[in-house]
């Protein structure tokens, strides 16, 4: 009786749960550089890492930026605006998912490791595209920025 | 007759991109945050369209003017700078005749006229600060803002013998 005492407070002061951390990693800028003429639609794709310790590894996505009323996300240059659009798949596909500013979505992570390491099948794609329609004759000369933000929480 | 060809000329200016931003990456959490920046540049552009060629036909007196008018856009803020060149010796402001021979030539002034200021044009010189083109339609959505003129002196003209003269003048138009 009494040895069995001792090892249910062992037990308990061990008992230590990892689930549910999560950890986004891998990101880059996106440089468009200078668009010339005649102007096209630009993209962009980066491989980034969605680390969720759960098994299944589900997350939920949440980006915001700056935009304009209709729920576009938009690059600034003082007053003057370009949309554009965000895109995440699931880790190691292209299911993409287009994202509205402040919206969340599930898309599927992986639970390897928090940095993903070196196996490109551990990695997401995030796509920022410009669309041609974009393009306008009143947009001012000169750099358009924006920043996005990138949440990520276990489902 | 005297005729004047004039030719639209577009031109484009770059503008150096750089950001001092850096993407941030998430820590390992019960939430994690990471933040990208995105970044593209509009280079300078400017635009003259709508010009028609300046035929004064048979004169009959002098001293004679005519112009056309042109479509400039520019979305440095409307603003920009022309330079015209002529088709005489040197890009200087003449034309030439009478035809088919070109062994005489006329001398003519030029302006030009925007956002209701008339400058007078140098040959070969940029003419700057000029301001008020289109900001929004790289056509003027069909309208003009701007106004080519030359002006033909009493004594050019009846210096040279009778006959048709004709020449070019090309219109440069930049950012700034």
């Amino acid at each position: 009786m009494r040895t069995r005492s001792i090892i249910i407070a062992l037990l308990s002061l061990i008992t230590l749960s990892a689930y549910g951390l999560v950890q986004i990693s891998s990101l880059q800028d996106f440089n468009f550089g200078t668009a010339t003429l005649p102007f096209s639609a630009l993209q962009q794709t980066d491989s980034i890492c969605l680390y969720n310790s759960a098994n299944p590894p589900n997350l939920i996505v949440t980006i915001t930026g700056l935009h304009d009323a209709a729920g576009k996300f938009q690059l600034a240059n003082g007053s003057s605006r370009l949309v554009y659009q965000v895109k995440l798949s699931n880790t190691n596909d292209t299911n993409y998912v287009t994202f509205t500013p402040g919206a969340a979505n599930l898309r599927r992570g992986q639970r390897n490791t928090p940095l993903c390491g070196a196996p490109i099948n551990r990695y997401a794609n995030f796509r920022i595209t410009i669309p041609a329609a974009s393009f306008n004759d009143s947009l001012t000369a000169g750099t358009y920025t924006d920043t996005l933000s990138i949440l990520i929480v276990p489902q | 007759m005297q005729r004047l060809k004039k030719i639209g000329f577009l031109a484009i200016a770059t503008s150096l991109f750089s950001t001092g931003f850096t993407a941030t990456q998430g820590t390992l959490g019960p939430t994690s945050t990471g933040t990208v920046n995105i970044s593209l540049t509009i280079p300078q552009l400017v635009k003259i369209s709508g010009l028609s060629d300046i035929a004064l036909g048979t004169i009959s007196g002098a001293p004679v003017s005519g112009n056309t008018t042109a479509c400039i856009y520019s979305n440095n803020s409307g603003n920009y700078a022309v330079t015209v060149t002529g088709s005489g010796a040197g890009g200087a402001f003449t034309i030439a005749g009478p035809s088919p021979a070109t062994t005489s030539t006329i001398a003519y002034t030029a302006d030009w006229i925007a956002n209701s200021i008339t400058a007078p044009l140098t040959a070969g010189t940029k003419l700057t600060g000029r301001t008020g083109a289109n900001t929004t339609s790289v056509n003027c959505a069909g309208g003009s803002n701007a106004t080519f003129s030359v002006t033909f002196s009493e004594a050019a003209i009846t210096a040279v013998p009778s006959g048709a003269y004709s020449g070019t003048a090309t219109i440069l138009i930049s950012p700034t």
